[in-house]
């Protein structure tokens, strides 16, 4: 900033003044300061500005990873939202593991970030108490659990799979299975599908395909599994469409006839879905739309931070449902 | 800090020392210090720091769209990469825009990030100066050129597309055809195929471009759209994976058998291509190996490394499965 001072023949305090309020100079100073911004290629420090106004504008977003497309959706959705704001986005990945997510809180809250964005309701102790001494907005993402944190946006994944099931069961299917990732938010879709079955007096063979990110290998395996402990195997829920697009793929391998013989439902409905042949039917969760939900909430209370104005109840949770897209293969 | 020092029965400038350079500072006072900042929750601010040092710790990232999955496998390795030395990621995407990409360097540029990964070797008018003159660290990726602004890691989209189209004319089909978005490395890729079916005199290559971000349901009107054009089309290379799975899919809904009525060629070698039915030919060029080189480039530089070579070419491989 000093040679830009110098190059222009100004005070310091011009050029600051022409960076942050240019209306208040007068138009032939601020001229010059502008011509010496762009002959020296000066770029203003905005972590400086940062310590000042206690403004990072950096929001910090914690995803369990990127290799699974539904949550990279999520991300462009937010970032949309909060680039449009002039917002940037902090990245951790915490591989669906809790003490890395709280390495990455402690590392973001260290950076001032403004705001933190996590996935799912589930957390620590110790992250839950560090977060809210933070004071700062956080929103939980692709769940909605009993007591948020601060705000939360997503769909109640329990119901999610009473619906699968349902779904399944107007069909006339009635030996069961499910298949799907050793993780939280799949274990709750599980524990939907399997009460709903159970008001029918079913019980559905369940095999685990893994620690997520789920792979169409472990899919086709799990069909496998599946078909051995329930020869009868009319109908499968699949706990995200890259393991259901496995067990459409493995059918066919088999001779299998969908939906004739085993009808087939996906989860979070990706493009696949509508592609593959036979249709997959999927339960839609528009997670584009998720992260850019979680943005608006965000911004809408680092907005009303600065007007000193309380966020009403009725916006710190944003269900935003799901639907079953009904394709060819149930 | 204040109420750390106090409650820990030190000075500011221990408490400061305790934070940033533990060894110097006696056992048990440390011990004292680590206890105060446990109970009090206390996080050092790592910004005030950055100011302090020059260092932010934090790397630029821009890509197209995380919602390909190639740049996301690229952008995981980077960041588990970058992780491990304790660096973060600023992520931000172009949407294949080069003055959105311009914009986006000087905000990063603006928060003094310690380095910058870009996709891509075009860049609006006046980035690669104003970069240079930066005196970071950058990293172009996923393309291959002979002038750096500093550091490249990628392959020859050109070639690639090249030897995709002499697997498709060793394999006897003459009459190929390429669907892929309307960018610059997937033009690169076509001038590649033209350039293998002109040196074996075979029929010029008609295209279907795509407005990108190119997705799975655009194949079948492409394909629609180049059989109205040349009914004779033998083989299809597509930009992407995602592209031929859903021409893989086409063919099964026109009951086409692949490759006997038209060979399907992708790009990438995505889980997919393994997975489909019939398993797909692509070009396989792994993602992650060009986050983890960029990153581990830019660690050397900024522990103060010269780099003898500031272009790797992590190269690509033709891999032969049923479609082709």
């Amino acid at each position: 900033m000093a040679d830009v001072a110098r190059v222009a023949g100004v005070a310091r305090v011009t050029v600051s003044r022409v960076l942050s309020n240019p209306q208040s100079v007068a138009p032939a100073t601020r001229a010059a300061v502008q011509d010496a911004i762009a002959k020296l290629g000066y770029v203003p420090n905005l972590n400086a500005g940062t310590l000042a106004s206690s403004r990072s504008r950096i929001v910090g977003c914690i995803v369990p990873t990127l290799s699974n497309a539904w949550f990279a959706e999520t991300i462009d959705g937010l970032s949309e939202v909060l680039a449009a704001a002039g917002y940037q986005l902090l990245l951790g990945q915490s591989g669906y593991g809790p003490a890395a997510e709280e390495r990455l809180v402690d590392t973001f809250l260290g950076r001032r970030v403004d705001a933190i964005v996590l996935t799912g309701s589930e957390r620590s102790e110790a992250v839950r108490a560090r977060l809210a001494a933070a004071g700062i907005p956080v929103v939980e993402t692709w769940d909605l659990g009993l007591e948020p944190l601060d705000m939360a946006v997503g769909f109640s994944n329990y119901a999610v799979g009473e619906a699968a099931a349902e779904h399944l069961l107007a069909r006339g299917c009635r030996h069961l299975g499910y298949i799907g990732a050793d993780e939280q938010r799949a274990d709750k879709r599980l524990a939907g599908f399997t009460a709903t079955l159970a008001r029918q007096d079913l019980e559905p063979a369940c095999v685990l395909a893994g620690r997520p990110p789920t792979s169409f290998n472990s899919g086709a395996q799990a069909l496998g599994e599946l078909l051995e402990r329930q020869p009868h195997l009319d109908g499968v829920f699949c706990s995200n469409d890259t393991l259901a697009a496995a067990v459409l793929f493995e059918c066919r391998r088999r001779g299998l006839q969908v939906p004739q013989q085993i009808a087939v439902v996906g989860f979070s409905d990706q493009p696949l879905a509508a592609a593959t042949v036979p249709s997959l039917t999927s339960v839609q969760v528009r997670s584009h739309e998720l992260g850019g939900e979680a943005g608006r909430m965000l911004l809408r209370r680092l907005g009303s931070a600065s007007t000193g104005k309380a966020l009403g109840g009725e916006h710190r949770i944003a269900d935003m449902g799901f639907r079953i897209v009904a394709r060819e293969s149930a | 800090m204040s109420d750390v020092a106090a409650a820990a029965g030190v000075s500011l400038v221990t408490v400061s020392r305790a934070v940033n350079s533990p060894d110097q500072v006696a056992p048990a006072t440390l011990a004292a210090v680590r206890a105060a900042v446990a109970q009090l929750g206390y996080l050092p601010n790592l910004t005030a720091g950055s100011l302090a040092s020059s260092r932010s710790r934090i790397i630029g990232c821009l890509v197209p769209t995380i919602s390909n999955p190639v740049f996301a496998e690229t952008i995981e390795s980077l960041a588990s990469t970058m992780g491990d030395a304790g660096y973060q990621l600023l992520l931000a995407q172009t949407h294949y825009r080069a003055e959105d990409e311009a914009r986006l360097v000087d905000s990063f540029l603006g928060r003094r990030v310690d380095a910058i990964v870009l996709t891509g070797m075009s860049h609006a008018a006046g980035l690669r100066s104003r970069l240079q003159r930066s005196g970071l660290p950058i990293v172009e990726t996923w393309d291959l050129g002979d002038q750096p602004i500093d550091l490249m890691v990628g392959f020859s989209n050109h070639e690639a597309g090249r030897a995709a189209g002499e697997h498709l004319l060793d394999r006897g089909y003459r009459h190929l055809a390429f669907i892929g978005a309307d960018s610059d490395r997937s033009l690169q890729r076509l001038e590649g195929l033209r350039a293998a079916a002109r040196a074996r005199g075979a029929a010029d290559v008609p295209a279907e471009l795509i407005l990108p971000p190119a997705q799975i349901e655009d194949s079948g009107p492409r394909l629609a759209a180049l059989l109205a054009r040349r009914p004779e089309i033998d083989a299809v290379f597509c930009n992407n994976d995602t592209l031929a799975a859903g021409l893989l899919f086409e063919c099964r809904r026109r009951g086409w058998d692949v490759p006997g009525r038209i060979a399907v060629m992708g790009f990438g070698d995505l889980p997919i291509a393994r997975a489909g039915f019939p398993r797909m030919s692509t070009v396989q060029v792994r993602g992650s190996c060009i986050g983890a080189r960029a990153g581990q480039l830019l660690l050397a530089r900024l522990a103060g490394q010269q780099q003898a070579d500031t272009v790797v070419n992590i190269g690509f491989e033709v891999v032969q499965r049923e479609s082709t």
